[in-house]
């Protein structure tokens, strides 16, 4: 029986941040994981509106070979996934199973996990926004700058926006180019500033796990516009980057197709039970210390497979609204220059100041999608519909506003046995938005709603998502500095074990609006480094 | 052989949606792609596609209709693919990708919501009238 040193247990963003540091101690290190591969190389040397005018089988690379773009989606929080992302969601329904009425995350098995679809928004807590997650304000700023200096974040030093986005803790590359209407958008903000400052709405360019300079040996982005198909030069910050270069290194042994089902501790190590996902062999690992980052619903699945004296947890989850408007200068404009599909302005909306409930909107251009996927939400018919859509597309924005989550007590994940499942069991979920928090969301949209209609913006729907479609989700083992069953200790124990660890978003008490990957990517790292420091 | 229900559908909403009218290749296309994605007509969705090809004139409106009334018929799904596949098709991008400033934006949106609008309300009627929903 062969003890590794450190097993690491999934290959997202918290996976890829904690073996890179655990890697630096030197140990064995091994990272197990259901690991399904996508592509992501960009094929030939277009951009998007060449690829358009002038590719006779662009069908293939837009559509998908098999048409997966126009597929019924079974999922109602990824609508809008491309052929090429299709990968990230493959197999979930068959092992990681979910039953509910009302909430739908999203999950992954693939290499890299949800990190392969990350909008790249990199966003830093405030220390308020810290210490209601249950993490250390002076310990999380030190790991911003070492996770920023390993992903490489573009934005602006100094805009309204930028003590939201990083308050200068971290070293940025130059922000990225606006898109034309974006910059027509944001100049019409900035004349009117000091009255969004009065109601506490603040706008400015947003940081980006995206390159605008080379950086080792990954490539500046190149503005070809076709980041929802591919990741051309490795611009984009994804996990698998961080990974496979590590395993060509020699410094982490990665092995592919399985998926962790429980632990059981032993005097001196723990065990680790895996089913493999091509041929259901069971397998059992060995490891010093295991350290669980399978995102906060997989760790969840884990620990409670393995305590079974518990089968119902907490979980935080934003709330997430989904604001498509028209900025009219724009109608009927040239489409066809320099344009880029991610985040292009970041509005945060912080009624008191005090950097302690904000609740953030992405606010980006829309064109590489294509047009069909608006036609089919439109309550239009399909020949006046495509020509009324020509029109707005160059002038079209989706707001993507992130609220605020705090615990509520109908909010839970509980396991139910299934016979019909591999692992024997189905997460249930069952969430809702009410009371309070309820009312806080609606104003909160109402707010926006008027703020972008100032901004020269029609609003032509407010969509609050099914709920999950945020794909923020935390809280399920919430830190807590007492020895607790199902509780995690500031330093990632696990309580009630010697030698488990959580790396992920488990432990996080609240879930503020913003994007958590950049946090959640620190606190890995602050979790492998204690663990390194234990010995 | 080529199902004659079928090209006699992509004929139509080929020609709906602003296609060429003889652009055989995008309505093979269509016929692959509908047998490939399955999306099965009802019974009720069947005649009542049956009638449209008889009367193409009704199309637009009963589209429009049925985008008010019953935003997941598959009629319209099935549009939805030709339009999708026209998209990714170049000869066609015209259609979608504004290349050129458009002159009176404004009037053209506000005349092209109208127009669409217009179509809606009027199949609306229709489809409850005829009882196609």
């Amino acid at each position: 029986m062969e003890i590794i040193d450190y097993i690491i247990v999934g290959s997202g963003c918290t996976g890829a941040m904690a073996a890179e540091t655990l890697c630096l101690s030197g140990k064995k290190v091994l990272m197990l994981d259901a690991g399904i591969a996508g592509k992501v190389d960009l094929p030939g040397n277009d951009d998007f509106v060449q690829k358009r005018l002038a590719d006779h089988h662009q069908a293939d690379f837009f559509l998908g070979k098999e048409l997966e773009a126009l597929a019924e989606a079974t999922h109602p929080n990824i609508p809008q996934q491309t052929a090429q992302r299709k990968f990230m969601s493959d197999d979930t329904d068959k092992f990681i199973p979910v039953n509910s009425d009302n909430f739908f995350p999203v999950e992954s098995l693939a290499l890299g996990g949800l990190g392969n679809g990350w909008g790249l928004g990199s966003y830093i807590f405030s220390d308020t926004e810290l210490k209601k997650c249950g993490l250390l304000p002076a310990e999380m700023k030190e790991a911003y700058q070492v996770i920023a200096g390993r992903v490489g974040i573009s934005g602006e030093v100094r805009d309204d926006a930028s003590n939201y986005c990083h308050n200068n803790e971290i070293n940025l590359q130059p922000s990225l180019t606006l898109n034309p209407s974006a910059g027509n958008l944001y100049r019409k903000y900035q004349q009117k500033k000091a009255n969004f400052h009065a109601k506490g709405m603040f706008m400015g360019r947003p940081s980006l796990a995206l390159l605008t300079k080379n950086k080792d040996h990954r490539k500046a982005y190149t503005y070809r516009d076709l980041e929802f198909y591919g990741n051309e030069g490795s611009a984009a910050y994804r996990p698998y980057i961080t990974i496979k270069e590590l395993v060509k290194q020699g410094k982490l042994e990665y092995q592919s197709n399985w998926l962790a089902i429980s632990f059981k501790e032993k005097s001196d190590h723990t065990a680790l039970d895996c089913i493999n996902t091509k041929t259901n062999e069971r397998k059992t690992f060995h490891a010093a210390k295991l350290v669980l980052a399978t995102g906060t619903l997989g760790t969840s699945r884990i620990v409670m497979r393995s305590f079974q004296q518990k089968d119902k947890l907490p979980v935080l989850c934003n709330a997430y609204t989904y604001m498509p408007m028209v900025h009219w200068p724009f109608i009927g404009k040239k489409n066809t220059g320099k344009f880029c599909g991610l985040a292009q302005l970041a509005m945060f909306y912080d009624k008191d100041n005090s950097h302690a409930n904000v609740a953030m909107a992405s606010i980006y251009n829309y064109r590489s999608l294509l047009n069909f996927r608006i036609l089919k939400q439109m309550p239009l018919n399909h020949a006046d519909g495509m020509k009324f859509l020509q029109l707005i597309v160059p002038a079209l924005f989706v707001a993507g506003i992130f609220h605020p989550a705090d615990y509520q007590e109908q909010n839970f994940i509980q396991l139910q046995q299934s016979s019909t499942s591999i692992t024997g069991d189905v997460l249930h979920t069952d969430y809702t938005y009410t009371g309070n928090e309820l009312k806080d969301i609606t104003a909160t949209e109402k707010t926006y709603a008027k703020a972008f209609s100032q901004l020269s913006c029609l609003i032509l729907k407010k969509m609050r998502t099914a709920t999950g479609a945020s794909i923020h989700y935390a809280g399920t083992l919430p830190f807590s500095k007492e020895e607790r069953p199902y509780h995690i200790s500031p330093d990632g124990k696990l309580h009630g074990t010697n030698n488990v660890y959580v790396a992920d978003g488990s432990g996080f008490t609240f879930l503020p609006g913003k994007g958590l990957t950049l946090s959640l990517m620190a606190n890995a790292h602050l979790v492998a480094q204690k663990l390194i420091q234990h010995g | 052989m080529m199902n004659q229900q079928l090209l006699a559908e992509a004929t139509l909403f080929a020609k709906y949606v602003g296609a060429n009218k003889n652009d055989h290749e995008l309505q093979n296309r269509y016929c692959n792609a509908i047998q490939l994605l399955q999306l099965p007509l009802t019974e009720k969705e069947a005649t009542v596609l049956n009638k449209l090809i008889g009367m193409p004139f009704l199309l637009p409106a009963i589209d429009g209709g049925y985008a008010l009334l019953q935003p997941n018929n598959t009629i319209r799904k099935r549009i939805l693919v030709m339009s999708a596949l026209m998209e990714t098709d170049a000869k066609y991008t015209h259609h979608f990708l504004v290349q050129h400033n458009t002159s009176f934006p404004i009037i053209k949106f506000l005349y092209r919501g109208s127009i669409a609008v217009a179509k809606g309300i009027v199949g609306a009627i229709l489809i409850t009238i005829l009882r196609w929903k």
